[in-house]
């Protein structure tokens, strides 16, 4: 499976949130920094990676293509 | 119509679940600007008797006089003392037409992510109620949540036992908005009268006898009013770090949620300079410095959430190394701050 969707489908079942738009703000999915943490430290573990500091807020990463751009800037 | 109030999703930076919550109901009630009326922008460090570190807080007067403040929103904060009570009181606002903010537990709330798994502090809005079948229809702003919750459920959510450490009982507690009393925002005086109060806490100039923390703070072992609190918090942290070899996830928790509040109350600082009636060219770097900072303390906040999950003291210390650097960028804020209040009056600007 291509990366990209394999970090999409990763991120929608650990967030528990319905198919979205890799665009959309995951904010307005009832998202928070407590399950959105926890869904960085899975996929640091997953991919065997660890994020910059920038990976800590979610206002700077709230879509899932800007998580797929963190993971494939780390690879 | 106030069964017609949707979840607010529209959630901007620095919002907690009751800012969210009055947002909504502002938005509800046509209330224009309600993005900027949160002003407070202080720094204590506060350490009780019993206490091997102390915690940071950001706000120095109460959230009633800092609606009053330029906006005139009324914000009334009442308890009730049983169940009973609890409930005919809720129920009468809604009836009159009012929504109505409860505090609850989500671990009792059964649509709440942390049902029966994680207590926590939190708010909803209560916008109708049905007698015959005992519910209330409850609004989730942080959650994203409108459902029913049964009186039984509400009441069991709102006999909050689980408390912030400088909040004593919020149980059966209730919120009401009015803004029959609001008013068009000030000249620009009253602005800058909160900038220039806010910068003398965050000096350690202001009057400690005029401080007023919200909730039960007990007795007070050490109080550091300005940005030299950060110093104390800094270096007592350290120094819990070293004496304990291991960090419980209570102390990670308490950590976590008093940097978050830092953080909140920068963002909301911004949104608020942002708003300033005046033509100046450094308007803009003040209101992003307080952005940044915003940033900054979440990011610092989030370290620990990770901390909770795993590697708990190299994340414990990767944060007091991040509060360092933020505290000479909060130095930075300040005197930014004061020198453009000075340009702008003496520019008479005002």
């Amino acid at each position: 499976m291509e990366i990209n969707e394999e970090v999409k489908e990763f991120i929608l079942k650990k967030l528990n949130v319905p198919n979205i738009g890799i665009d959309e703000s995951l904010l307005r999915h009832g998202v928070n920094s407590l399950n959105f943490i926890n869904l960085i430290v899975e996929l640091e573990e997953k991919f065997e990676i660890e994020f910059d500091d920038e990976a800590f807020l979610i206002e700077n990463v709230d879509t899932i293509n800007k998580i797929i751009n963190l993971v494939n800037n780390k690879n | 119509m106030l069964k017609s109030i949707e979840p607010f999703t529209e959630r901007k930076l620095g919002e907690n679940c009751v800012t969210q919550a009055i947002s909504n109901i502002l938005n509800y009630k046509e209330m224009k600007d309600h993005k900027f009326i949160w002003k407070q922008c202080g720094m204590m460090y506060i350490k009780h008797n019993e206490e091997l570190k102390g915690t940071l807080v950001p706000k120095y007067f109460s959230t009633e006089q800092e609606l009053q403040l330029i906006h005139g929103i009324n914000f009334t904060r009442s308890s009730e003392d049983t169940a009973d009570k609890f409930i005919e009181a809720i129920s009468s606002i809604i009836l009159r037409g009012e929504p109505v903010i409860i505090y609850v537990d989500p671990y009792e709330l059964e649509y709440n992510m942390f049902y029966q798994n994680r207590h926590d502090l939190h708010c909803v809005t209560l916008i109708d109620v049905d007698f015959k079948k005992r519910y209330f229809t409850a609004v989730d702003d942080y959650y994203v949540f409108k459902g029913n919750i049964s009186f039984d459920e509400v009441i069991k959510a709102a006999n909050i036992e689980y408390g912030r450490p400088i909040i004593e009982d919020m149980s059966y507690t209730y919120i009401t908005i009015s803004i029959d009393r609001a008013r068009e925002p000030e000249n620009l005086n009253g602005y800058l009268d909160i900038i220039k109060r806010n910068n003398e806490v965050l000096s350690g100039v202001y009057p400690e006898k005029t401080i007023r923390v919200e909730g039960n703070i007990g007795n007070v072992h050490k109080l550091v009013i300005g940005l030299e609190g950060i110093v104390h918090f800094k270096e007592e942290s350290q120094y819990y770090l070293e004496k304990f070899d291991l960090l419980t996830l209570d102390v990670i928790n308490s950590t976590y949620r008093v940097l978050a509040n830092v953080s909140n109350s920068r963002y909301l600082y911004s949104h608020f300079l942002s708003n300033l009636p005046v033509e100046h060219h450094g308007v803009e770097e003040y209101y992003n410095k307080y952005l940044d900072l915003g940033q900054d303390w979440k990011v610092a906040a989030n370290m620990l959430i990770k901390g909770m999950i795993k590697n708990q003291v190299p994340m414990y210390q990767r944060m007091i190394e991040k509060v360092e650097k933020i505290y000479s960028k909060e130095q930075d804020a300040l005197k930014f701050g004061e020198e453009l209040l000075q340009d702008i009056q003496s520019l008479e600007l005002i």
